[in-house]
């Protein structure tokens, strides 16, 4: 081997490489870095906004994962407002999504997700109940509306499956015509469904995450603010998971829970919410809200209890 | 294991002996092999990749066929084995791609799209992404030596579209 020690070639620099090695390297960034790449030069912009972006990345299969929470802190005057849940350690926070500009509903709608989409159904305004569908789009933070369903409804149960939105229940007079129906976005049509040929079955809640533990799929959620659980298949009444009073922040106050959802990656552990108020004395008083969450995995103990882990 | 050596040749006529079997690794050699186009007793001519460059992607392909022998030949390897064994070429992987220069970097990734090996550029392109990651714009310029090509009041204008990032 007689390796010359020539290396006077031109500086190699990483706007030299061809347009297709610096997409390949941007592809392998979180999304959430984008809007700060963007601003590095005219050169970053066009190839983070380009559609060649979105190709590189479902070819090396890179893809991200992030929480969205909806906060609605004023009971009294709803206003409810979505976040991002920022996913950087230690500099964790919730940052502010812009709503959608036009009237929507603020109360009881269902929220579902699909790919890199989240849908928010029906819903009120005020007592008025609502048929619109609004999508949120998770890559670009655009809020766009689906053709509205043929019935108004409030709270109804929803899943994806597949790829389409079966949505059931939530009118105020529930009949066999208006009991649910099917929204497949290729066509962008909404079908009826009757109740023989829907494949899922009409959760009792919202709240309800289903869990799989020790193989068995268990219902998880939270009523008066303790997290219960109930296994369908043994039929056994709604019990308390136990194990998790010690995260209570006011031991006067156990059941401080308030909702339910799942956690990222598998249906083994789900996420609890709750918050706490904090009264601060700056300039006069006010008090400050403070949103916890918690990743809870479970444990079969002895006599069928349940043990919930805080991860 | 006896196998056929091939020569190459860098741009700056240093030649290098290679395994067969690790230059196969690189998509435009296994392509001149495949179409005998390579001469025993002559070198390959590889007019875009330097010596010392060249010296990184031999030592990248050698440390690397072993690895896709041994897949081959243990199917029944358990999984902390293979766990074990992916966490070897990992740590190798990193210690490689630390030692480097980012200037060494680039070149290597032009080197290895020239030549078509698609495990390398993607190794090198990860080890971008994370240098690239948690930076502000700033940095991101002043490592890869960008220039900004904006006006303050352009930048200022991306800056208000995406305020939901820098809130």
């Amino acid at each position: 081997m007689n390796q010359s020690r020539d290396t006077s070639s031109p500086r190699t620099s990483f706007s030299s490489l061809p347009d297709d090695i610096i997409l390949n390297c941007l592809a392998r960034v979180s999304r959430i870095h984008y809007p700060t790449l963007s601003i590095v030069s005219k050169g970053f912009r066009s190839l983070l906004a380009s559609p060649e972006l979105d190709a590189t990345r479902s070819r090396i299969g890179k893809t991200d994962s992030f929480q969205y929470v909806c906060l609605n802190l004023n009971i009294s005057k709803p206003n409810p407002q979505w976040f991002i849940l920022y996913p950087i350690p230690k500099q964790q926070k919730l940052v502010p999504i812009p709503w959608f500009p036009h009237q929507h509903p603020q109360f009881e709608q269902t929220v579902v997700s699909s790919g890199s989409e989240i849908y928010l159904i029906g819903g009120f305004v005020k007592r008025k109940i609502f048929n619109t569908v609004l999508a949120l789009d998770c890559r670009s933070h655009q809020w766009r509306r689906l053709p509205n369903m043929p019935y108004l409804r409030g709270s109804p149960a929803a899943e994806v499956i597949d790829g389409k939105i079966y949505v059931i229940g939530g009118c105020e007079y529930e009949n066999d015509k208006n009991w649910g129906e099917v929204y497949d976005p290729k066509t962008k049509t909404w079908e009826p469904l009757t109740k023989d040929d829907v494949t899922i079955q009409r959760s009792v809640d919202r709240n309800i995450c289903l869990v799989e533990i020790n193989k068995i799929l268990c219902q998880i959620y939270v009523s008066n603010g303790i997290l219960k659980w109930y296994e369908p298949k043994r039929g056994l009444e709604w019990r308390s998971v136990k194990g998790l009073e010690q995260l209570s922040p006011n031991p006067h106050f156990p059941n401080y829970l308030k909702t339910v959802t799942y956690s990222s990656g598998g249906r083994r552990r789900v996420t609890v919410w709750w918050k706490s108020e904090v009264m601060f004395r700056r300039q006069g008083r006010h008090w400050e809200t403070a949103i916890w969450c918690a990743e809870v995995s479970f444990e079969r103990g002895g006599f069928g209890d349940l043990w919930g882990f805080v991860d | 294991m006896s196998s056929n050596m091939i020569m190459l040749k860098s741009s700056d006529g240093a030649s290098f002996e290679i395994e067969e079997a690790a230059a196969r690794k690189s998509k435009i050699i296994a392509n001149m092999i495949e179409v005998e186009c390579v001469d025993e007793d002559k070198a390959i001519p590889l007019q875009n990749v330097t010596g010392n460059i060249l010296a990184l992607v031999i030592e990248y392909c050698n440390k690397h066929i072993v690895d896709d022998d041994d897949d081959v030949a243990t199917e029944e390897a358990s999984e902390e084995e293979e766990e074990a064994k992916k966490k070897k070429v990992d740590d190798w992987e990193a210690e490689f791609m630390n030692s480097m220069s980012l200037e060494t970097m680039f070149e290597l990734l032009l080197a290895a799209n020239y030549l078509n090996i698609k495990s390398l550029i993607d190794l090198v392109c990860q080890t971008i992404a994370n240098n690239i990651k948690d930076k502000t714009p700033e940095e991101v310029r002043k490592i890869f030596s960008i220039e900004n090509d904006f006006t303050p009041e352009e930048e200022e204008e991306i800056r208000k579209e995406n305020a939901w990032a820098f809130g």
